[in-house]
């Protein structure tokens, strides 16, 4: 799976599940800073890569995960893995 | 009662679990204060009917002095209430089988929640949930409300932490 795929799930994702607006999305954008995700709405970004991408994550690695950029590499590596 | 539960249920795994649950509950084994942390006067479930890998199925009666009845009918706090214990007399009833002390259980969220009426103060509702996924300690669950007839009070995607 090419990168811009899963950026384009990522980005319609955050944007119809959080209601953010597209100037927020960007690839250094903290999580929980900058688009106000808590550690709740990482439960349904979690329940989103399992359907989108079919793996499961656990909470170790959303721990290391701090930017959208960062979220992307994430599931970019274990998709191609 | 078991006419509107067996629809939802896949008939593989109903037989056997169903029949032993349903033991357990007839032979009074088990009293649903020994599932779920809650005490009276907030306990919001009499007894589990159904429980299996996926779905629970409870039932309860709704009295006039229940504390979320209001006006002659059970408030939408009651109805959410409701689906929270079911989840946590899922959890309990788990454990129970594994010998394990109940825990308490948390509302995380909720989403998509539909009243589409709310129950009279003497009826009896059958409320049943289906575990959608399971995330970290977060177990989301898709609750919903009904009457014998099969007419739905309320439904809604719940997610449950559990304090283990």
């Amino acid at each position: 799976m090419k990168k811009e795929e899963i950026i384009t799930k990522i980005d319609d994702f955050l944007i119809d599940e959080f209601e953010l607006e597209e100037d927020q999305i960007n690839p250094d954008a903290l999580l929980k800073d900058d688009l106000d995700i808590g550690s709740l709405d990482f439960v349904d970004i979690a329940v989103i890569i399992e359907k989108e991408f079919g793996f499961k994550i656990n909470a170790e690695e959303m721990a290391n995960i701090r930017t959208l950029d960062d979220l992307y590499n994430y599931i970019f590596e274990r998709v191609n893995k | 009662m078991l006419a509107l539960v067996i629809p939802c249920l896949n008939a593989g795994k109903r037989s056997e679990k169903f029949s032993n649950v349903l033991k357990l509950f007839m032979s009074g084994k088990f009293k649903i204060s020994e599932l779920i942390p809650q005490r009276d006067p907030i306990v919001m479930v009499d007894k589990i009917i159904h429980s299996d890998d996926n779905l629970t199925v409870t039932s309860f009666k709704i009295r006039e002095d229940n504390i979320f009845c209001s006006q002659g009918f059970l408030q939408e706090s009651g109805l959410i209430e409701n689906i929270a214990q079911t989840a946590a007399a899922r959890a309990g009833y788990i454990r129970k089988e594994k010998e394990l002390e109940t825990i308490v259980g948390y509302i995380g969220g909720i989403k998509n929640l539909r009243i589409n009426a709310l129950p009279e103060d003497d009826a009896e509702i059958v409320t049943t949930v289906k575990v959608t996924n399971t995330v970290f300690n977060v177990t989301i669950v898709k609750g919903e409300v009904r009457n014998k007839n099969g007419f739905v009070f309320a439904e809604c995607e719940m997610k449950i932490f559990l304090n283990q």
